[in-house]
């Protein structure tokens, strides 16, 4: 046994170099350092060996959700306003006593207004060789999304597991010259598990991810007398403009990733669990679908590492920690020479500590901090732009969870962080136009300091022979001494209602 | 047989994963980054001036236009004393190059024992380069001499059509300016469309000899009855007539010089303009160019040493006073379908039906206009907003 644990561990290490992943946390903004106040091993693990961990119910889950967001601190090119419609079923069952089967079904409708130029769906992946036309205005994209994980306990002491997902959908943009857009992601997934003693799981996963990407500018009837001028970006600065109508863009976009899991769980009172993720991915422009030409080549590295603890020091105390480091490196390569396009570069870290105390048989209380680092280094040789930016966030955060009755539960949550540029460099020079009058900014977006404020509510009620779950999310950022963006905020809010019910 | 299946799983796990990287492809990351080389051309005089003149064939104080194709931008240079031109900071792309080194009267009586005028050399054979980041040797072009230049340019080309009527397109016409300062004849010069098929997958643009074409067509006259007098311009129209009665955003053609009529289709015909001659065109009602890209030449040679090739007639390069490529996107030089001895560019990029017209730049040569000709209509051509029938959008006042 001792002997199959090295080699698991052996084909660990080799494999580190050929594994991926993708996160690449372009829009820092977005990034956030909750602290936790449960430790969720099969989402944050990502590995169908896992999925014993897994803390839904063997219920069928049926949820409609629906997010808003109204951004005006935004970069040029992330569209104003967003509306993102889901409705899901989801279900889990145990197959005896070694087999668990996950699965599920989704369809979502996604719709970008007041969105600039732009038609490439992931933006902001990092990859420059963006897309679209100068028109800016609506654009929808509906989809459907499926999921399975199967998981299986070869023993006593290991188990595998694999997973699959599979999203396609269509996208149209909704001004002249109307692009059309079809997206096709496959992602697999398998995993092993191991637990060489009762109260130490080690785990592994590789991850295989191909997207592909298809726009297409056809004649629009409505703009036979129009002009249409599409762009075709390799930086920031400097696209490449085209006065036709017609043009296909294909985007293959290739993910290769690899995690490895430890869990310890020593008693009912500890749990620590630690992962590390890392992969390449990779994405392949090109034009034209009957003699396709190379239009750019983007490929990102990245490492996750986190640790996470779970620690019940009473009956009514409980703390979590957890840390989380992360770092990508990508590089654009020019279509046609070996050169280099550009270079980024981020890199996050972050610390959060959560103590949640149950006053009485009703009411637990919960209060964290969390405090993070990010830095960004952008070397865009092709626009002639230099930007390197750090900065430093603080979170803090209190909840309550509140039981009315047996059957009805309010949980609700408030979470402020504060956003602080501790450093920032940037260079251009000889800038073109496009850079000057609208991305220009984008620098800015990157070293202005702003606070959000989260509150959310969560109630369970137990009703129709089932659970039924209302949930609301509003997050509230607002950029503090900024002279672009005065007096602006974002708005976001995310709902939904899941009703949960035992059918099988 | 526990054990047994275990490292079963296990090598199965091995090998799914060890496959991830037979899939994948990753490119290595480039060491060269974009704008931080120095790109070196030099010029080298294969005519034997420069050798005589200061012992080397470097072409010394040639003024150099380097144009990127895809962001059009454009650097002028002089070569130094080695014949060399220095350029960084500039983005790896294909660059169209017009070198001139003008030759002066005493530099030629120095070679020639005359004071010959007109005499320039000009990089004829080599006129698109890669500069490229990744690249660090010096690029060589060579410079041959040339005696003046074609008395006759195609000075316009009016093909897409007008905004706001339809699908109209009866207004298209081509334009040639005379260049010098006395008159040429227009007598028996050819007007040819280069012919290529993206269906058939036909495409001469690398043929050593030959203009194909399939509508030749040929200025009417005997040798001297249509003079164009210097500094004039000529239209040859698909119809000449007042197409703003069909199309108000279109243009008055009834006046121009020449009309194309087709007698054996029920093509318009306006008797007040002479017609020019049909020699060949296999298809169409009408003289017939693309609206978004196309080639088209003028070649003075007999009309009797045309030659067929199937269904085409062919034009020696030798006999091709000019010639000029529009492209439905210029970017793509890839293509082209008319040689890059006659035009190693493109201009273009306009749409059907938005009533633009490309146009020969305009430069100030002696006090009188004279025409670019480069032989890169990359680089000599403009696009502008309205056609501009025998007059110049620079020189609106002298319309007829």
């Amino acid at each position: 046994m001792k002997r199959t644990f090295y080699t698991i561990f052996i084909l660990l290490i080799i494999h580190l170099k050929f594994s991926v992943g993708q996160n690449f946390i372009y829009n820092f903004n977005g990034f956030s350092f909750q602290p936790d106040t449960s430790i969720k091993i099969f989402m944050l693990g990502q590995n169908p060996a896992l999925l014993n961990y897994d803390e839904d119910h063997e219920l069928l889950y049926i949820k409609t959700s629906y997010s808003f967001s109204d951004e005006k601190f935004k970069r040029y090119f992330d569209p104003e306003r967003i509306n993102y419609y889901q409705v899901r079923f989801s279900g889990k069952k145990k197959i005896g006593d070694n087999q668990i089967f996950k699965g599920v079904f989704e369809f979502n409708k996604l719709v970008r207004k007041n969105w600039n130029w732009i038609f490439i769906k992931d933006y902001n992946s990092g990859n420059p060789f963006l897309f679209g036309d100068s028109s800016s205005g609506s654009s929808s994209f509906n989809g459907i999304y499926f999921n399975a994980n199967y998981f299986n306990q070869i023993f006593h002491n290991s188990s595998i597991g694999a997973g699959l997902e599979y999203f396609v959908d269509e996208g149209l943009k909704q001004v002249s010259p109307k692009p059309t857009s079809q997206h096709r992601n496959i992602k697999f997934t398998l995993g092993f598990s191991y637990s060489p003693l009762k109260f130490i799981n080690l785990a592994i996963a590789g991850m295989i991810e191909d997207k592909k990407e298809e726009i297409f500018y056809k004649e629009d009837e409505s703009a036979v007398y129009k002009e249409i001028t599409l762009f075709k970006f390799r930086g920031i600065d400097f696209p490449i403009i085209v006065k036709k109508k017609t043009e296909t863009r294909i985007l293959f976009y290739n993910n290769y990733a690899f995690s490895g899991d430890i869990i310890f769980k020593p008693s009912d009172s500890f749990l620590f669990f630690s992962r590390i993720y890392k992969g390449i991915d990779q994405s392949i422009s090109k034009e034209e679908i009957t003699n396709p030409t190379n239009q750019g080549y983007f490929q990102n590295d990245y490492f996750n590492f986190e640790m996470k603890s779970e620690t019940f020091w009473t009956g009514r105390l409980k703390t979590n920690l957890s840390f989380k480091y992360f770092t990508s490196s990508g590089w654009a390569k020019h279509p046609s020479f070996n050169s280099l396009l550009s270079e980024q570069k981020q890199n996050l870290s972050g610390i959060t500590g959560n103590i949640s105390y149950r006053l009485n048989e009703k009411l637990n209380a919960n209060f964290g901090l969390g405090f993070g680092q990010f830095k960004f280094n952008l070397n865009d040789y092709y626009s002639n732009v230099l930007f390197d930016t750090k900065s430093q966030l603080i979170s803090l955060q209190t909840g309550l969870k509140f039981y009315f009755t047996n059957s009805i539960l309010l949980e609700t949550n408030l979470l402020i962080e504060k956003h602080s540029p501790v450093s920032s460099e940037e260079f251009y020079e000889n800038s073109g136009i496009y850079f000057m009058s609208f991305l220009k900014n984008d620098l800015e977006y990157f070293k202005t300091e702003f606070n959000r404020y989260n509150l959310s509510f969560l109630i369970t009620m137990q009703l129709f022979s089932g659970e039924i779950i209302l949930a609301t999310d509003y997050n509230y950022l607002k950029p503090i001494n900024s002279s672009i963006w005065n007096n602006v905020q974002n708005q976001n809010i995310n709902t939904f209602i899941e009703y949960r019910v035992k059918v099988y | 047989m526990k054990r047994l299946v275990l490292k079963i799983g296990i090598l199965l796990f091995s090998i799914s994963l060890f496959s991830c990287s037979s899939l994948v492809d990753f490119e290595d990351k480039p060491i060269s980054a974009e704008r931080k080389q120095v790109f070196k051309i030099r010029f080298i005089d294969q005519s034997g001036y420069m050798q005589t003149l200061y012992g080397s064939d470097a072409v010394r104080d040639a003024q150099v236009l380097l144009k990127s194709n895809l962001l059009n931008e454009e650097f002028n240079l002089r070569t130094d004393t080695n014949g060399v031109v220095e350029i960084s900071g500039i983005v790896s792309d294909k660059y169209m190059v017009s070198a001139s080194r003008q030759m002066n009267p005493d530099e030629m009586e120095l070679i020639t024992g005359y004071k010959i005028y007109n005499h320039k050399l000009l990089n004829t054979k080599v006129k698109l380069i890669e500069l490229r980041a990744d690249l660090s040797e010096t690029i060589e072009i060579p410079m041959d001499v040339v005696i003046g230049g074609s008395p006759i340019v195609i000075s316009e080309i009016y093909a897409c059509g007008p905004p706001g009527s339809g699908l109209y397109w009866h207004d298209k016409y081509m334009e040639v300016y005379n260049q010098t300062d006395s008159i040429v004849y227009l007598d028996g010069i050819i007007v040819a469309v280069v012919y290529a098929s993206s269906y058939l997958g036909q495409n001469y643009v690398d043929d050593p000899e030959f203009v194909h074409s399939k509508s030749v067509w040929m200025f009417p006259g005997n040798g001297t009855d249509y003079p164009l007098y210097p500094g004039e311009f000529a239209v040859c129209a698909a119809d000449a007539i007042d197409h703003r009665v069909n199309a108000p955003n279109s243009v008055d053609l009834s006046n121009v010089k020449f009309e194309f009529y087709k007698d054996d289709a029920p093509d318009i015909d306006n008797p007040l303009v002479p017609n020019m001659i049909k020699i060949y065109q296999s298809a169409g009602n009408d003289w017939l160019i693309g609206g978004e890209q196309g080639a088209i030449v003028i070649a003075k040679m007999p009309v009797d040493s045309l030659q067929w090739f199937g269904d085409q007639l062919l034009i020696p390069y030798r006999y091709v006073l000019d010639g000029v490529e529009y492209l439905k996107d210029p970017m793509k030089l890839e293509n082209k379908i008319l040689n890059h001895s006659i035009d190693g560019g493109g201009t273009g990029g306009i749409q059907f039906y938005t009533g633009k017209s490309m146009e020969r730049i305009a430069l100030n040569v002696e006090g009188r206009m004279v025409l670019k000709d480069d032989n890169n209509s990359s680089m000599d051509f403009v696009v502008i907003p309205r056609p501009t029938p025998e007059f110049h959008h620079s020189n609106p006042k002298k319309r007829k």
